[in-house]
């Protein structure tokens, strides 16, 4: 049974440089565009069902702290780095460098799995805070510009609504996807078959599972969180 | 000393080690040959636990290869240096990081600069000067790249080396170098050295002894003399490809 394992710092800030900072545009633009679409969506039904619209800043921002910011971007990691992992670690087993790893006495967990998992979780809880702030800002400019609210409403409305532990809870969501994605992708690299076509399936499968997982894991927390 | 009892593996329905028995004494070179897929790297890997045995027991200096045990495994493998058959460089990192990657992880120096000495020293050893040090595995030849790998190797000191198919897409002028260095380290330095190759010469140039395996079981095992009289159809067929 494993007792400990050693954290790589130098390894682990490639990582965290690798798998966060890198990943900043694809999660700016996608949920910059989540926040305008929820403020159209929502004052659109919230007119049909209630006939007015002035909870929708706060209806979108407690989706998007709870539920939206933290999936979306762990998705969205999980298609950029996910495969990424897979198909690195799963390479590093075809061409034998995983063997000379452990023939060196570096285990591969240690060197492979431990910085990704630092780089990930990192990555994933500061790119939720980013998704989170850049939605609810591109949300004000379209509430301001659609609904007429007024920017100070805005966030008077949305500070009232999500509350604290809201964002603690988004916050451990993130840190739970973003431990799940590099230990399935390197999972997935580890049991790697021989060959090109190995890596490439090791590397969909990698998406595939810690997309599943996020999903599955987004409920369970939810539930734990807010239904019991 | 390596020893090898009874040992046999198997890889779905085929059976590539059919109780193989060997042993290779201290400071002995060894030559492992055979056709390719015969289970020569298998044989290697059997020795670090890089692979598990179905059946049988391999023993390295004095220690019984286990892959369940993992703190005999590791003080097997400290012992041990394994040249791969394709480089199996770390591609994300520079040459100098590949060679000192060993020597940092087995703690055989902390010193910088005697890690850069040892590193350059090494390097010189398989024939390259420090103008690789910087570049990254995949800028180089696959000559070069193979020569970077046994340095790697040389680099944490093992007091076993095993080879697979060292030889392999190097030219002839750097498998003779290379040859050389195996000669020279087993008398020199007493590293027991195992070979895994097809290179016939190389066997001859370098090998205390040869062992010829067929169909997984050993048909041939004595020195350069006694393989070039054996009878052995597999070991006639190589004695063709050498005169």
């Amino acid at each position: 049974m494993r007792k400990r394992f050693r954290l790589r710092i130098h390894e682990a800030l490639e990582q965290m440089y690798f798998l966060g900072v890198q990943s900043l545009p694809i999660v700016f633009i996608s949920l910059g565009f989540v926040g305008l679409m929820m403020i159209l969506e929502l004052a659109f039904h919230m007119r049909l069902v209630l006939k007015h619209d002035a909870l929708v800043p706060a209806f979108s921002a407690v989706l998007m702290v709870r539920e939206l910011g933290p999936v979306i971007t762990c998705l969205l990691l999980t298609s950029r780095i996910g495969a990424g992992i897979a198909a690195e670690i799963g390479t590093m087993k075809v061409t034998e460098q995983l063997d000379a790893l452990k023939m060196l006495s570096i285990d591969p967990f240690d060197y492979l799995v431990v910085p990704r998992w630092v780089g990930s979780v990192f990555a994933a809880i500061s790119l939720t805070v980013v998704a989170i702030a850049v939605s609810l800002w591109g949300g004000a400019l379209l509430a301001i510009q659609k609904l007429g609210t007024s920017s100070g409403e805005y966030f008077n409305t949305v500070f009232f609504f999500v509350k604290f532990p809201d964002v603690i809870r988004c916050l451990l969501k993130a840190a739970v996807f973003g431990t799940l994605i590099p230990f399935i992708a390197s999972y997935q690299g580890f049991r790697c078959g021989t060959g090109s076509a190995a890596v490439g399936e090791a590397a969909t499968q990698a998406v595939v599972r810690s997309s599943l997982a996020i999903i599955v894991a987004d409920f369970v927390l939810t539930y734990l969180f807010y239904a019991i | 000393m390596i020893s090898v009892k009874q040992v046999s593996k198997s890889f779905g329905e085929r059976r590539v080690l059919n109780q193989i028995t060997m042993q290779v004494a201290p400071g002995e070179c060894v030559f492992v040959l055979g056709k390719s897929g015969v289970g020569k790297s298998v044989l290697l890997k059997l020795m670090v636990g890089l692979n598990s045995p179905e059946s049988g027991e391999i023993h390295v200096a004095g220690l019984k290869v286990d892959a369940e045990n993992s703190q005999t495994l590791a003080q097997i493998r400290k012992k041990c240096g394994l040249v791969f058959q394709f480089p199996a460089l770390l591609d994300s990192v520079s040459v100098f990081e590949n060679i000192s990657f060993g020597i940092r992880a087995r703690e055989i120096s902390v010193n910088p600069s005697e890690i850069e000495a040892k590193v350059r020293e090494k390097l010189s050893l398989v024939g390259l000067n420090e103008k690789v040090l910087g570049k990254f595995p995949t800028e180089l030849s696959f000559s070069t790249q193979k020569r970077v790998s046994i340095a790697r190797t040389l680099a944490v000191e093992p007091d076993y080396l095993l080879f697979d198919e060292p030889t392999t897409g190097m030219d002839p002028i750097a498998t003779t170098g290379l040859n050389h260095l195996i000669k020279k380290l087993s008398q020199e330095l007493k590293v027991t050295t195992v070979v895994v190759s097809h290179d016939i010469k190389s066997a001859f140039a370098v090998g205390d002894r040869m062992i010829l395996l067929d169909q997984g079981q050993i048909v041939f095992e004595g020195s350069a003399e006694k393989f070039k009289t054996s009878t052995a159809s597999l070991a006639k067929q190589f004695q063709e490809e050498m005169f």
